[in-house]
């Protein structure tokens, strides 16, 4: 596949996006298979900054000496996954998209202060049993290396005969052995806290009654902010060089409310985890995460 | 040689002269208008009366809270400025959660142990009906950002930050662990889960912390260990007439569907305070106080708790056996456990794991299991479901009372164990 590559400077505003948003709430309806974008969309130079960091620290629950959060570039990709999400030439409407799963991938150290080139584009179609589902890469080189990768997979609902290749790869279903390690108590305004972090103002999100707009009876925690917060209870103090972290987005957790972390104990750096809700009956994320043991 | 200089003298053995507690109150009852501090100072000047230490220089009190406002930076300090020790009695405070008693405990002993003093007081208190509350965290940043403010413009702008709301969300103290969120009980819940720990079982041990500690009272053992306070002369979460059925009807505190865990067989929140003497045998003789029995020796040990490998009150399970290796003694070597009953499926949880084969090999390290402890060995003067858990002063209440227990029979020895948040555990000898 050829992509047209272009380059984002600066960042697109955030009134930008919501007006994009709001344009692209309605698509015309499509004839035949969706075509995929063509852009890649590219900002030549991100800094890891420490206030950045901090900032998206605070609002996931990192601690300082964990590094770099693995999930934190993600939130510098993100306006790029929306501008790919909302050009005109995107087939369905960017509010229907729904975050199904994230594979994220780091192969080096990151470092405070180092500057990424990020780079998004829609990978592939998926055919996933509730619709046709597209996977948008990210990926971030550092010094001409790639140094971190994702992979986002987002769902258009009910759409019949969808195109690609059939999603087969969910997490497996770990319980054995899961066990309640941690509790979160989420504020009402946690929505909007992570919007202030991670670009993500969604109104599903940030307001109650954006949230009814689209369905919802409250508003919903963002699914990258709850994989953060059990990244964050997991992650090493010392900073990752070579880690993964894979997570399939289940039940909506809705705000203000208390989840569950539950985990493998004794499973070294090896770790399925679910976040569920407080009774442990539902889950609302099923993860699993990776680090190969680095002494810096 | 090198010129290293520090330098003790033989190690000499600790004696616990004696001990003296306030009874423990159920929260927000009889010392429900009395802090960290008057609470302390009851005790204190309790034992200072009942040794006759008035106007005397001791080497050092050292004492602590678990649950402490920050003006009580200096509490041990300042409660030993409110007694008729000398003020010249030089004074610290500790704290090691639930450990902080029996910690300070050991701080004093190993002092008095190299000769760097003579003889000193540990302790601790803790209200949490006096809790510290804080404001609220985001109106103490806008506090701070004006106090930093150059001139008035730069102040007031700091402060048009501040919402009335953040009035009315102050930062309250938190009874669950900073790391997991979990409370302590919930933590337990999931030992006892772990541990497969029946509610009855947990019950029947409630129920005998509750007699033993009664027949203790009825027969005199706490006179000389207890000084009434605020109208109150014995521990008031002792419930004599409780029974089986009582307890059983008692609902699930923590896990309201699966939980084992109540109202009845965990601790409930206590205000109180306790302190020990300790000395060197000399200071003993000189003063003409017999010796109760000797702290021998103590051990810590902390488990990772946070990613849920390890239960969270389970350190005392390390610190025990590391403790009889180094002194070469095992369980058949002891007369009394006091075991600090947190709850009553924690105490079996570590009894349990003691008895363990696999557990012992694969996370204790040992050949052989520790084996199981006779119960009528036990707490056998009641234990913290009993009388209560004011924190930082049940490390005092044991060590006294454990040192009476074997006075009392003539010789022995015995064992204490309290478990901590943050999964710390802490452990000591006690014999004669």
């Amino acid at each position: 596949m050829d992509y047209v590559t272009q380059i984002i400077d600066p960042p697109p505003s955030r009134t930008r996006l919501l007006l994009d948003g709001v344009r692209a709430l309605r698509k015309p309806a499509l004839d035949g298979a969706p075509p995929l974008p063509t852009q890649r969309l590219v900002r030549s130079a991100v800094e890891l900054s420490p206030a950045g960091i901090a900032a998206y620290g605070r609002a996931c629950g990192f601690r300082r000496e964990q590094g770099v959060p693995l999930s934190y570039p993600h939130v510098l990709a993100f306006p790029l996954h929306l501008m790919l999400l909302t050009r005109p030439s995107f087939p369905y409407p960017a509010s229907g998209m729904v975050h199904l799963a994230n594979r994220i991938r780091q192969h080096q150290r990151l470092h405070e202060g180092q500057a990424l080139r990020l780079e998004v584009y829609c990978e592939r179609w998926v055919a996933h049993p509730k619709g046709q589902a597209l996977s948008i890469a990210t990926r971030a080189y550092g010094a001409g290396a790639l140094v971190w990768e994702s992979d986002s997979l987002y769902l258009r609902r009910e759409v019949e005969n969808p195109v690609g290749e059939l999603w087969d790869d969910a997490l497996p279903l770990q319980e054995e052995g899961l066990l309640r390690t941690q509790r979160w108590v989420l504020p009402a305004d946690l929505g909007r806290r992570f919007a202030r972090v991670s670009g993500d103002f969604n109104p599903i999100h940030t307001s109650l009654i954006g949230a009814k707009i689209f369905g919802f009876r409250r508003a919903i925690a963002h699914g990258m902010w709850t994989l953060g917060r059990a990244l964050a209870a997991g992650q090493p103090p010392g900073g990752l060089a070579v880690a993964e972290a894979h997570c399939d987005f289940k039940l909506p957790i809705f705000l203000p409310g208390q989840v569950a972390l539950w985990s493998h104990p004794l499973s070294g750096p090896r770790r399925a985890f679910e976040v569920r809700n407080v009774a442990g009956d539902k889950p609302h994320m099923r993860g699993l995460f990776i680090w190969k043991e680095n002494l810096a | 040689m090198s010129d290293y200089s520090f330098n003790p003298a033989p190690t000499r053995r600790v004696a616990i002269i004696g001990g003296n507690r306030i009874p423990f109150a159920r929260s927000n009852t009889v010392y429900a208008d009395e802090s960290n501090q008057d609470l302390l100072v009851a005790a204190l000047q309790g034992l200072v009366d009942r040794y006759n230490l008035h106007g005397q220089r001791l080497g050092e009190f050292a004492a602590g809270a678990v649950i402490k406002h920050s003006r009580d930076f200096n509490l041990a300090r300042e409660s030993l400025l409110s007694t008729t020790l000398s003020p010249e009695t030089p004074a610290y405070d500790v704290q090691q959660a639930c450990g902080t008693g029996l910690e300070a405990a050991l701080l004093v002993a190993n002092k008095i142990a190299l000769g760097q003093i003579e003889v000193g007081i540990a302790g601790g208190a803790d209200t949490t009906s006096d809790a510290p509350i804080g404001i609220n965290e985001s109106l103490r940043h806008v506090l701070l950002a004006a106090n930093r403010g150059k001139g008035l413009g730069d102040k007031l702008k700091a402060l048009l930050k501040a919402r009335p709301a953040m009035l009315f969300k102050p930062l309250l103290p938190r009874n669950g662990e900073p790391r997991t969120g979990l409370s302590m009980g919930e933590h337990c819940e999931e030992m006892a889960r772990r541990w497969q720990i029946k509610r009855l079982a947990q019950d029947e041990l409630t129920l005998t912390s509750h007699q033993r500690l009664d027949a203790a009272y009825k027969r005199g053992f706490f006179d000389d260990l207890i000084s009434p306070h605020r109208g109150l002369a014995r521990d008031n979460n002792l419930r004599a007439d409780t029974s089986l059925e009582k307890l059983a009807g008692l609902a699930p505190a923590y896990d309201r569907e699966h939980g084992t865990l109540t109202a009845g067989n965990a601790t409930p929140l206590t205000d109180g305070a306790s302190v020990v003497l300790l000395a060197s045998e000399a200071w003993a003789a000189a003063h003409g106080w017999p010796v109760l029995a000797y702290l021998r020796t103590g051990e810590t040990a902390a488990v990772n708790f946070v990613d849920g490998s390890e239960g969270l009150l389970m350190a005392p399970a390390y610190a025990v056996p590391r403790m009889l290796k180094r002194e070469g003694l095992s369980f058949a070597d002891f007369d009394f456990f006091e075991i600090h009953e947190a709850f009553a499926a924690q105490v079996l949880c570590t009894l349990k794991a003691w008895e363990d084969p696999d557990y012992c090999r694969e996370r204790l390290g040992l050949e052989a299991p520790l084996g199981a402890i006779d119960r009528a060995k036990m707490n056998v003067n009641g234990g913290s479901l009993g009388c209560g858990h004011p924190f930082a002063a049940t490390g005092g209440r044991q060590l006294a009372a454990l040192a009476k227990a074997i006075h009392e029979r003539g010789g022995g020895r015995g064992l204490i164990s309290i478990c901590a948040a943050g999964g710390l555990g802490i452990t000591a000898i006690v014999e004669k």
